[in-house]
């Protein structure tokens, strides 16, 4: 056994000779293990850091950071002497623009002010096509709520005109939803970045993308009141985190966010990031969008250009970044006074504004705009339209290019049409629930259409009751039966001279009684609507009372191609044939078909095509798209004047009378429709210059059991007596047209020994020559 | 006696000769044209501002007419089309914009506005004139395309 001091010796020799040679190589292999380490550690930054800075330049360094969605507007409002505000609902409308309304004076952008005795607007910018319009103060002199005098508030001067900007109707966006308006740092107010650089990053203009000294100081908070208080990100990293990343917290992602600051902080100035970081912030959620930037957010909460700001809308803006939901001052005044006036204070502390700025900035009043209820509107015709655009531009396009797309919609005629159209189908409901068939799965359904018949504007579009619960546009994509809303085509034809066979003029007589005609189908007897028949009768009568067998005679002797060949020219593209039926709307047309095939009649046989987009902008102003009113003629004047003369007659004496009785006095004509077993109802009127069309009935063609005059009508004329009010203005007559008193029961013309006598419009030399037998 | 019996004789003849109904002359009754009743035109559709609208749209109109004296063809367009937007029946702006659209080299949609205009201004023999000279110069134009417009020999030469 080796004694004590033996072991000591052999482990001192062991130690001597043995750790000499392995140390080195224990250390050569751990300074090896260190390098290889070090190195792969900065390959694989290295390429982090290379993918990082691919990834920050791939999306930051492009031209186009964000997808801008693209917007659609109303038509523009025109304000003259003699519009009556209350129809025209002008405090509504500004309301819907973003005016704020306020009390003693205007004082920018965006106000308006209602008294008893005038209205004053402070209008707003707005970039038109091939023009920019600079807001300024406008007074409306009003007389019982009529504009009797308008004058500009500044130079005293006075106006013929003003003009409300369109209303935005849609936005059109990509997945994310961000509602966003780009700006420069040049657009932005001076107060506005300074307010945003001290609330959120004090340090901008020292860190190099990451603030070490923040950091310590937030932690310190944080420690000090034993929870989250205080950030310590700059607003590069928050740009960062909001542009590249998920908003997930985790150590890996806060990594991510200092590389990429630091990345950025490299290759840009100082002034783009904080360009982009004004374009980029959140600033709130209207509806399903986010508010989205700093001019976005200007408009949204205080209808104002950012550059318009006021020094307190400034401060609050840049106190709202923090907690945009909770500082709104849309949802807390309170709350947003406080958040703006502790900015404004931190301002002074900085010698950002001086006293007297703060004093005033304090004691400015937060005035927001009224939230819109109705956050879409018209959704039928927005469809209709992104219909359109689609073949013009791809989804992307709409979605990222920032298009600003004018159409014809005249919103407060909208709003009019999709309030009478949901009362009108509920009251219907209500007064003939016991006809409507009972249990049935579906809503009674219903569409309106609009239109300036005179341009061709569509004016209005409502597709159904509800577009939340059923998104089929009954206007555009709804292939009904017209019934007898078809038949003023037939007698259009029937008067015209070059057309016709046999020559009809409004006094002929023609004889309501059953017969049969052997057609491709087999036998076919036309059959009225009350199932009787009423003798020998004049073309007048049997388009004011929709007499079938008279019609479906007078097509016969008309002849059926031509017919055929007139509904063409007025604008109808569904199939057509040629077939005695055709005479009574046994085919499908949808209603905006017929509705724009209408507006010959007021329109003296000129066809306007329907157009619904006027202008497409781009987000540089530059016009991409431009829609000229298409005018064609396609008829005579004459004969087409004789067949509104007649349609005139169905809501003075006919089928449509009801509508006088419900109090709509204007000058105008239209047409009932009813299709076979009560499955359509439907009515077309209009008046010089509006013309509206509306269609009652199921969307799986079930009995409604109403006729035109019970289950359109009433719709129709809610909305008239909204839209055209009690307007005097009669139809046009062309020359050649001249009115002689006849006999309604012969035909014949006139004498004092008739017992009644009728003043008929005829075309000049196809007057009767006969004189009434009465009294001979 | 004698001669009073001669006197009433002579009167009695008298009598019988002058008392007779005078044979009816056989003439044709003149056919009666019917009370014609030309109804009027319900307003105006010339340029008189009778009205605030028409005033409006007229205003458009010569701001238009200046876009136009200046070659800005797009803006007298749009703003042609304002003033018919803000009355529709103010046929002078029709007729603007169809020389506004003749101008731009749109022939078919300007004849189209043009007969609008002719529709609304039948009852102003200076404007009815004015719309003739127009609807030539535009069929004429039509017709023989200005020399810029026509293809030369070497254009239809690259695009077939």
């Amino acid at each position: 056994m080796p004694s004590r001091l033996q072991k000591e010796d052999l482990r001192k020799r062991f130690r001597s000779v043995t750790p000499k040679r392995n140390r080195r190589r224990f250390v050569g292999r751990l300074l090896l293990l260190f390098f290889i380490f070090v190195g792969f550690g900065t390959i694989a930054v290295g390429l982090k850091l290379k993918n990082l800075e691919k990834t920050v330049e791939e999306k930051f360094s492009t031209a186009r950071r964000w997808n801008i969605p693209s917007r659609i507007y109303s038509d523009t409002e025109y304000l003259y002497p003699g519009v009556d505000i209350h129809q025209r609902a002008l405090v509504t409308k500004l309301e819907r623009l973003g005016y704020r309304q306020v009390a003693g004076e205007i004082k920018g952008p965006g106000d308006f002010l209602v008294s008893p005795a005038h209205i004053d607007i402070f209008l707003h910018d707005f970039a038109y096509p091939l023009e920019k319009f600079a807001g300024f103060p406008v007074r409306l002199d009003i007389n019982r709520s009529v504009i009797i005098k308008m004058s500009d508030v500044e130079s005293g001067e006075t106006l013929s005109l003003v003009r409300l900007e369109p209303e935005e109707i849609a936005i059109i966006f990509d997945a994310k939803m961000e509602d966003r308006t780009l700006i420069s740092l040049k657009e932005a107010p001076s107060q506005l970045l300074e307010a945003v650089i001290l609330v959120e990053d004090e340090r901008f203009f020292k860190h190099k993308g990451v603030d070490p000294i923040a950091i310590l100081r937030a932690a310190l908070a944080d420690l000090l009141h034993l929870r989250l208080v205080q950030g310590g990100s700059t607003l590069t990293q928050q740009l960062v985190k909001n542009f590249f990343l998920s908003p997930q917290k985790s150590l890996r992602r806060k990594f991510n966010e200092a590389l990429m600051a630091i990345i950025i902080e490299r290759k840009h100035t100082k002034g783009e990031i904080l360009e982009a970081y004004l374009n980029e912030i959140y600033l709130g959620q209207r509806g399903p969008s986010s508010v989205t930037g700093v001019a976005e957010a200007a408009k949204h909460y205080f209808a104002k250009n950012v550059n318009q700001l006021t020094l307190g809308e400034s401060a609050l803006l840049a106190g709202m970044i923090r907690n945009p939901s909770e500082y709104s001052p849309i949802r807390n005044k309170q709350r947003a006074k406080e958040r703006r006036n502790l900015v404004l204070n931190k301002m002074l502390e900085a010698h950002v504004i001086d006293e007297k700025a703060y004093k005033m900035a304090v004691a400015e009043e937060i005035i927001t705009p009224k939230p819109k209820i109705k956050p879409v509107v018209a959704p039928y015709f927005i469809d209709f339209l992104k219909q359109q655009l689609s073949s013009l531009y791809p989804q992307d396009v709409l979605e990222a290019e920032g298009l600003k797309i004018f159409t014809t919609l005249d919103m407060t005629v909208q709003t009019e049409a999709d309030q009478s159209l949901t009362q009108g189908l509920a009251n219907l409901e209500k007064q003939y629930g016991s006809i409507l068939p009972k249990n049935h799965a579906d809503l009674l359904q219903g569409c309106i259409v609009v239109i300036s018949p005179q341009n061709g504007y569509v004016r209005a579009m409502v597709g159904g009751r509800d577009y939340t619960a059923s998104q089929f546009n009954r206007c555009t994509q709804g292939m009904r039966q017209p019934g007898s809303t078809f038949k003023p085509f037939v007698y259009l034809t029937a008067m015209t001279p070059k057309r016709s066979k046999k020559l009809f003029t409004p006094a002929t007589l023609v004889e309501d009684k059953k017969f049969t005609i052997n057609t491709v189908q087999g036998p076919w007897s036309p059959e009225n609507y009350d199932g009787k028949e009423h003798g020998t009768i004049t073309v007048r009568k049997a388009l004011e009372a929709s007499y079938n067998i008279a019609t479906a005679k007078i097509a016969l002797d008309t002849g059926l191609e031509e017919i055929v060949e007139t509904a063409r020219e007025a604008g109808i593209i569904s199939p057509l044939t040629a077939v005695p039926s055709i005479a009574l709307g046994a085919f499908e047309v949808t209603p905006l078909e017929m509705a724009g095939a209408y507006t010959l009649f007021p329109n003296l046989g000129l066809r306007a095509e329907p157009l619904s987009v006027i202008h497409v902008m781009n987000s540089d102003g530059e016009v991409l798209e431009k829609k000229t009113l298409k005018i064609k003629r396609v008829f005579d004047e004459a004969p087409t004047a004789l067949t509104t003369q007649l349609m005139k007659g169905v809501l003075d004496r006919g089928t449509a009378a009801a509508a006088r009785a419900m109090g709509f006095s204007a000058p105008a004509a239209g047409k009932t429709g009813t299709t076979s077993e009560y499955r359509d109802a439907w009515f077309v009127g209009f008046t010089p210059q509006i013309l509206s069309l509306v269609w009652v009935g199921f969307d799986d063609n079930v009995p409604t059991q109403m006729s035109g005059a019970r289950g359109a009508l009433p719709i129709w004329t809610s909305l008239m007596k909204k839209i055209a009010g009690n307007a005097t203005q009669d139809f046009p007559f062309p020359k050649n047209i001249i009115q002689v008193e006849i006999d309604p029961d012969t035909g014949m013309e006139a004498t004092k020994k008739c017992p009644k006598v009728f003043l008929e419009f005829f075309i000049e030399d196809t007057e009767p020559k006969e004189k009434c037998p009465h009294g001979k | 006696m004698r001669g009073f019996c001669l006197f009433a004789l002579f009167c009695s003849l008298c009598l019988l000769v002058t008392g007779c109904p005078k044979k009816p002359t056989l003439t044709k009754p003149k056919p009666r044209k019917p009370r014609v009743v030309r109804p009027v035109p319900p307003i105006p559709s010339g340029p008189e501002a009778l009205n605030p609208k028409r005033e409006a749209s007229q205003n458009m109109i010569r701001v238009g007419e200046h876009y136009l004296s200046e070659g800005n063809l797009d803006k007298a367009v749009q703003t042609f089309q304002e003033a018919i937007n803000i009355d529709t029946e103010n046929g002078v702006a029709y007729y603007y914009l169809a020389k506004g659209l003749y101008q731009k080299q749109n022939y078919d949609d300007a004849l189209g506005v043009l007969e609008k205009s002719e529709a609304l201004l039948a009852n102003y023999s200076d404007w009815v004139a004015e719309i003739k000279r127009l609807r030539n110069q535009i069929q004429e134009t039509k017709a023989n395309p200005p020399p810029s417009l026509q293809q030369t020999e070497y254009q239809k030469w690259i695009y077939h």
